[in-house]
């Protein structure tokens, strides 16, 4: 995977690169990426872009007159699909980055969370979640990148093993 | 889609024009943003319509000079403030007058000066029409670093 | 904070909406301003009111046919003083002389206009004006006017610099009729 530069002053960038690296790191734990939730996401995306793109279609081959009643219905569907997106990307996804099964038996289930709680300060808010056991915890950044900016994956690893082991033991 | 709804509600194919001739002066100038509304049944003198005439390829943006109507139709005699004809010229052979339902797009309702100028120098002046897509395309080169 | 791109779209977002408050403003502030001025009620005196109609034969008198078509023209006094509807957000007022008369059937209206005149500056404002002479010929969609009773009145349009267009209509309108077709001269 080519690794990219960071700039280290975008909390964002930073949260942003640590979500794209999850799957690789997990798969190095054990675990086979779930994409149910992103393939809704997608679904409904989709659904809603091929509604705008049939809207202006619809008025450049009909005209304004005639194509006035399917425009109007295609615009009460698209803002449905978009309330709907926005509904999803609020309530189910919220800030699940990652959802996977073990490679081995596909029983346990991991989902992870990561968030951004202040812009401004270096600090990545993770939530592991191992079969309805959680753990919700503070994480510098300057733990997963060095200082040009590129992230080290081992410290990942190593961070997420540490929390899959401690929900393990941890009492029902 | 934002463009498509203001459409729709305003029921006027373009819900916003730019002012591209001088015939409405000196309220009007070239470059200044007129916003329509098309939902009136019927237009009144002194309004400010936007019509099409077939075969003329800008939308013309006239005062209304005189009007006739029963309860089915209406039709409009227009003429630019600026002009010293009414506008019985640019009419078709034989049409006398602009059918309200069929001819008008529109009735200006708000006005915002100079605005527009943007797109009237995109589409005719050449020199910032590459200006501003070589503007374009160097900005885009920047934000890959 | 992050990156150059970045700056600049919150600086342009800010500027919008400021300048869509500002426009809010201007614009509420227009209106409340010519309300308090009384430019809804503005009153006007037309008087010696002078009506001619002939027979025209030219396509833009109206006529499309051998028959010809009545025009009427007007001369008339007018008495206003528009001052009220100039404030900082007027760019011109553009008044008007209009004539409205019935149509044939109890549904049916018409609205011409006899003559307009455009006001850019404030100290204009004032008409005092004798004798004048209407700018247009008007003819009506029938051939014949049939001296039908109409109502002069004179309305105003206010081009703001920024904002909605504003009409009004001044009181003190004055009755009149079509006169009979004049013969014409040998």
């Amino acid at each position: 995977m080519v690794a990219t530069k960071v700039n280290l002053s975008s909390t964002n960038e930073l949260r942003n690169v640590v979500d794209d690296r999850l799957p690789e790191v997990m798969g190095h734990i054990g675990y086979e990426q779930d994409f149910s939730i992103v393939d809704r996401k997608l679904a409904v995306g989709y659904v809603t872009g091929i509604m705008a793109a049939a809207v202006f279609l619809l008025d450049k081959k009909l005209g304004f007159k005639a194509s006035y009643n399917y425009v109007v219905l295609l615009l009460a569907l698209y803002s449905v699909g978009m309330a709907y997106f926005y509904y999803f990307t609020s309530t189910v996804e919220k800030s699940i980055k990652y959802v996977g099964y073990d490679k081995k038996e596909a029983k346990d289930k991991v989902t992870i969370s990561t968030e951004v709680k202040d812009k401004y300060e270096p600090v990545l808010t993770i939530e592991v979640n191992l079969n309805d056991k959680s753990v919700k915890q503070d994480v510098h950044f300057n733990k997963f990148f060095n200082e040009t900016g590129y992230l080290e994956v081992v410290p990942v690893i190593d961070y997420f093993k540490l929390q899959l082991s401690t929900l393990d033991s941890k009492a029902d | 889609m934002t463009w498509k709804g203001l459409s729709i509600v305003t029921n006027a194919e373009s819900p916003i024009v730019v002012v591209l001739t001088g015939s409405m002066e000196p309220a009007f100038q070239r470059g200044d943003l007129l916003f329509l509304w098309n939902r009136n049944a019927r237009n009144a003198v002194g309004d400010v319509v936007v019509y099409n005439i077939e075969g003329k390829p800008i939308p013309i943006v006239h005062r209304v000079l005189r009007e006739h109507h029963n309860d089915k139709k209406q039709f409009l005699l227009t003429k630019g403030d600026n002009n010293p004809v009414d506008d019985l010229g640019l009419y078709k052979r034989k049409q006398q007058y602009l059918d309200k339902d069929k001819d008008i797009m529109g009735t200006v309702y708000g006005y915002m000066p100079r605005v527009g100028y943007v797109t009237i120098l995109i589409t005719e002046n050449q020199y910032f029409k590459f200006g501003l897509l070589g503007l374009l395309a160097l900005s885009s080169l920047f934000q890959r670093e | 904070m992050f990156s150059l791109l970045q700056r600049g779209q919150q600086v342009s977002n800010q500027a919008i909406s400021a300048l869509s408050y500002i426009a809010f403003a201007i614009i509420a502030l227009f209106l409340a301003q010519l309300h308090f001025d009384n430019a809804y009620n503005l009153p006007s005196q037309i008087a010696n009111i002078e009506t001619s109609t002939n027979i025209r034969y030219s396509y833009s008198a109206g006529s499309t046919s051998a028959k010809g078509k009545e025009n009427s023209k007007i001369k008339f006094d007018i008495d206003t003083d528009l001052s009220s509807l100039f404030n900082w957000n007027t760019k011109q007022v553009f008044v008007y002389l209009t004539a409205t008369y019935p149509g044939k059937s109890p549904e049916s209206s018409n609205r011409v206009t006899y003559w307009d005149k455009i006001i850019t500056d404030p100290k204009d404002a004032k008409l005092s004006l004798k004798s004048v002479r209407g700018k247009y010929s008007v003819y009506d969609r029938e051939f014949s006017f049939r001296e039908r009773n109409a109502t002069l009145a004179l309305e105003w349009n206010i081009q703001p610099w920024i904002g909605p267009l504003v009409f009004g209509t001044l009181e003190g309108g004055q009755g009149f009729s079509f006169s009979k077709p004049e013969k014409p001269r040998k």
